[in-house]
């Protein structure tokens, strides 16, 4: 009981501590209100990313497919971040994971992202509207190869946002995203 | 005892509080310790990490075992390109950021995995075919690289599960101490609860104990209040019977003095009230040199009235008597009842002998009118005597006896009278007194003799009887009349022993004459109606014929009228127990008083001797004569005889023997003679009758 009660005191007070508004993500463009009303037509170029389930915007058989182009028709946002995995801090730039999952006509509330190696990982819908969870295209103002963990990392804002370095949060930071399944 | 309990409670309070502490302190370290204990974040991350890598690495390396030397089917080689690019990011992490530096720094040799990796890619990419050497060398390095993946793999396991043991313990061993001491801090808290509710509940007790005292204490002082309550109640009646028996006692009192000044039945002023008043009435005449006249007032046969009529139908007519008196008075003057039927009345302020003969007219006019007793009209009269202040005296005894004799005066004057007081009934008392005293000496001192009177018979001349009557010669030599003397020794009583001692003495007279005289006669003795109120004349009579030695047949006792109409049970039963002595009965004086003819067949009557006032007349009063005649025929018809008294001359006597009156007394055959006398007396005439019979 006392421990329970320490720990919630002392979880309270980290909450308190990490309250910090300086937000260093940046949205480049200004057309967020009108996410929804994009129209992401057929690939043209190599597929980077497949969204299955519960979106109403679909552009091959019950799948949305997106290549580059399509991703860059949504607003791009930097994440200025340091992350577990590259050496101090970089600029990640991308579009936002809920413009897309808007874009797409979603009403899911969980995310399964998976990535090139097979790796699977669930994320909270919570987590993209709250935070500027960006899908990254580029790292630094380059294009993200895949031997540079490209071409879509999945980025949480870890440097403005203390509450975010936890390790459930660095697991749901996929790297190489290849499919997306919203599903409740 | 509670200075120590709080005591004890401070004592565990605080040993309670320290340990609690300790637990808590306890349990912050074993939050530290298991805190410490976490795997951290990166080390997971690190385990993943690695996990990924030996995944990527196998995956790798098995698709190019399809794509070469030669290709499985025609995507095997952009398939192992993109492996081989995953591959290579995953290598490339190893030597940048915090963990693959930490993976690294844990004894991982990126080296080898960074340098194989970019011997694979040189030998890989710039020729587009690889050759059969070349594709083994790739796969040594391959499996070079999964072999020292599993070997780091393997040790950081066992690491790891040593950690993980070492966690286990320090938990185990942590949460140990805190169970014991959370025991110990429950059972302190047992302790201490069992001691707050001991010590609470002898507090509760107390407490409760105090609340029945308390409770106790007002139902005591309830009680007590009540027992006072009740006691002041009492009190109050106790008070208000006193105030009660007060008032009674004072109502008593007054009572009292009301009847010891007021005559209780008419309501006139008491003897008392009277006397007070009068004598205030002296004083104030006295003052205004005026007088004042004192009545004194007897109803004339009330007694008789009483005695016929009855008490209640007496006391009736004494308070209409009352009132009629008050009417007749004036304001100022005072009536009282002295008791019986005598009133006493004060006139004050008389201005003369007319002004009182006013009022005492008055008077009788008041009581003349006829009464209403018992549905009867009935008539009453009053005899007043008046005394006069100062003329008749100056004090109040004096005058009050004075108005007394005075109103005796009255009655002696024939009833329905009044009298003034006056000297002579001062004289008159007086003279009683003395004779009243020189009759005690009398009686004292035996200085009565007996006389006797012959009762002729007038058919022989012979003596047929002996009246015996009472002489008394005092010491001074002087004869007292028995007129004078007899009526007062019946007032006084005396007459009971002097009738006794005639009645001895003439019984034993005439038994000497018998034996002197050889011949028998009627001894004729007088008894007064006094002797009959002891209701003991018969014994006496008896007792003295017995000792005197008597015989019955030779006495003869005279009564009165008066003692006949009385008509009392106990007379007539006297007089009958005399006659069945064989003593005969007598009526003097027969004819002069109130009497009826009835009582001469009621009582045992033998003889009537007629009074002598009607001898005396008879010869020169026709009614006289007419009455006498009565009287005889009367006797012959009812068997009585008769005797003539008081016969002074040859024209009665003649008179008598004509009307066949057989028995005669008086003056003229002889006066009372002493004893002696009469002896010869009837020696002489003894002597006669027989010179009679022999002439005869």
């Amino acid at each position: 009981m006392i421990n329970k009660i320490i720990l919630s005191l002392l979880v309270v007070t980290l909450i308190g501590c990490s309250d910090d508004p300086n937000s260093q993500a940046t949205v480049t463009s200004d057309n967020s209100a009108n996410v929804s009303t994009i129209k992401f037509s057929a690939p043209t170029d190599t597929t980077l990313l497949t969204i299955t389930g519960e979106i109403t915007q679909l552009n091959s058989k019950n799948e949305l497919l997106l290549d580059r182009n399509a991703l860059l028709q949504l607003p791009q946002v930097t994440v200025s971040t340091t992350t577990l995995w590259t050496d101090g801090k970089s600029e990640f730039t991308g579009p936002l994971v809920r413009d897309i999952l808007s874009a797409a006509g979603n009403s899911a509330k969980h995310i399964s992202a998976i990535a090139a190696n097979e790796y699977a990982v669930e994320i909270p819908i919570e987590d993209v509207q709250q935070y500027p969870v960006i899908l990254a295209l580029e790292k630094d103002g380059k294009i993200l190869s895949i031997r540079e963990k490209g071409p879509l990392w999945v980025i949480y804002p870890w440097a403005d946002h203390e509450e975010l370095r936890q390790d459930k949060f660095y697991s749901r930071s996929i790297w190489q995203l290849k499919r997306i399944n919203l599903h409740d | 005892m509670i200075k120590f309990g709080s005591k004890v409670l401070l004592l565990l309070t605080s040993t309670l509080l320290g340990v609690i502490i300790i637990s808590m302190l306890s349990s912050y370290f074993l939050f530290r310790e298991v805190a410490n204990l976490q795997v951290s974040h990166d080390k997971i991350e690190k385990m993943l990490f690695l996990r990924q890598y030996e995944y990527e690495l196998l995956r790798t390396s098995k698709a190019f075992s399809e794509a070469y030397p030669n290709p499985l089917h025609g995507q095997s080689r952009a398939e192992f390109d993109n492996w081989f690019n995953v591959l290579w990011s995953r290598a490339q992490s190893l030597n940048t950021g915090i963990v693959g530096k930490d993976v690294t720094l844990t004894g991982f040799d990126y080296n080898q995995v960074q340098n194989a990796l970019v011997v694979i890619d040189k030998i890989v990419y710039p020729t587009k075919a690889i050759n059969q050497d070349q594709a083994l060398q790739i796969r040594e390095l391959f499996e070079l690289l999964t072999r020292a993946s599993h070997l780091y793999q393997q040790r950081r396991d066992s690491l790891y599960r040593e950690v993980e043991l070492k966690k286990q313990q320090t938990v185990f061993s942590y949460y140990r101490n805190s169970f014991f001491l959370s025991s110990l801090t429950l059972l302190f808290g047992f302790i201490v609860s069992v001691f707050l509710y001991r010590s609470n509940k002898s507090l509760l007790d107390m407490r409760s104990k105090l609340e029945q005292r308390v409770e106790m204490r007002t139902m005591a002082l309830q009680e007590k209040n009540l027992e006072l309550k009740n006691e002041v109640t009492e009190r109050y009646s106790v008070e208000e019977q006193l105030v009660k028996s007060r008032e009674q006692i004072q109502q008593a009192k007054e009572q009292a003095v009301h009847k010891l000044n007021f005559d209780p039945l008419t309501q006139l002023a008491s003897r008392v009230l009277f006397i007070d008043r009068f004598s205030q009435s002296l004083i104030r005449a006295s003052r205004d040199k005026s007088k004042v006249a004192l009545l004194f007032l007897d109803l004339d046969r009330f007694k008789y009235i009483n005695d016929t009529l009855g008490h209640s139908v007496g006391d009736q007519l004494l308070l209409k008597t009352a009132k009629r008196i008050t009417k007749a008075l004036r304001q100022g003057d005072t009536a009282a009842r002295f008791g019986g039927d005598e009133f006493a009345i004060v006139l004050p302020g008389i201005k003369g002998i007319k002004h009182v003969e006013h009022v005492v007219n008055r008077i009788h006019r008041e009581l003349s009118a006829p009464y209403n007793l018992q549905g009867q009209q009935s008539f009453i009269s009053a005899s007043i005597g008046i005394a006069i202040y100062p003329e008749d005296g100056d004090s109040t005894e004096v005058l009050l006896r004075k108005a007394d004799n005075a109103m005796y005066k009255a009655k002696d004057k024939g009833r329905n009278t009044y009298q003034f007081f006056t000297q002579q009934m001062e004289v008159e008392s007086n003279n009683r007194r003395i004779l009243e005293a020189a009759l005690h000496v009398a009686v004292k001192n035996k200085e009565f003799s007996v006389h006797y009177q012959p009762i002729m018979d007038m058919r022989d001349g012979s003596i047929k009887a002996a009246e015996a009557l009472i002489r008394w010669q005092n010491k001074q030599g002087e004869h007292v009349s028995p007129a004078e003397f007899i009526p007062l020794a019946e007032e006084l009583g005396l007459i009971v022993e002097i009738g006794e001692w005639v009645l001895r003495t003439a019984c034993e007279e005439a038994v000497a004459w018998q034996q002197q005289n050889g011949k028998s006669t009627i001894l004729s003795v007088n008894l007064s109606f006094r002797q009959f109120q002891n209701n003991d004349i018969p014994k006496i009579v008896a007792k003295i014929l017995v000792e005197t030695g008597l015989s019955a047949k030779y006495l003869s006792l005279e009564i009165t009228e008066g003692l006949l109409m009385v008509d009392d049970q106990m007379i007539m039963q006297q007089l009958q127990q005399i006659r069945d002595l064989g003593v005969a009965l007598a009526i003097d004086d027969f004819g002069t008083g109130y009497s009826s003819l009835s009582y001469l067949k009621k009582f045992p009557i033998n003889v009537l001797k007629i009074d002598r006032s009607f001898i005396q007349d008879m010869t020169t009063d026709n009614s006289d004569a007419d009455l006498v005649r009565g009287i005889l025929s009367l006797a012959r018809t009812l068997k009585l005889t008769v005797i003539a008294e008081g016969v002074e001359n040859q024209q009665q006597a003649d008179f008598l023997m004509e009307n066949d009156c057989l028995y005669t007394q008086g003056f003229f055959y002889s006066k009372a003679l002493a004893s002696n006398d009469f002896q010869i007396y009837m020696q002489k005439n003894l002597q006669q009758q027989k010179q009679q019979s022999h002439t005869g």
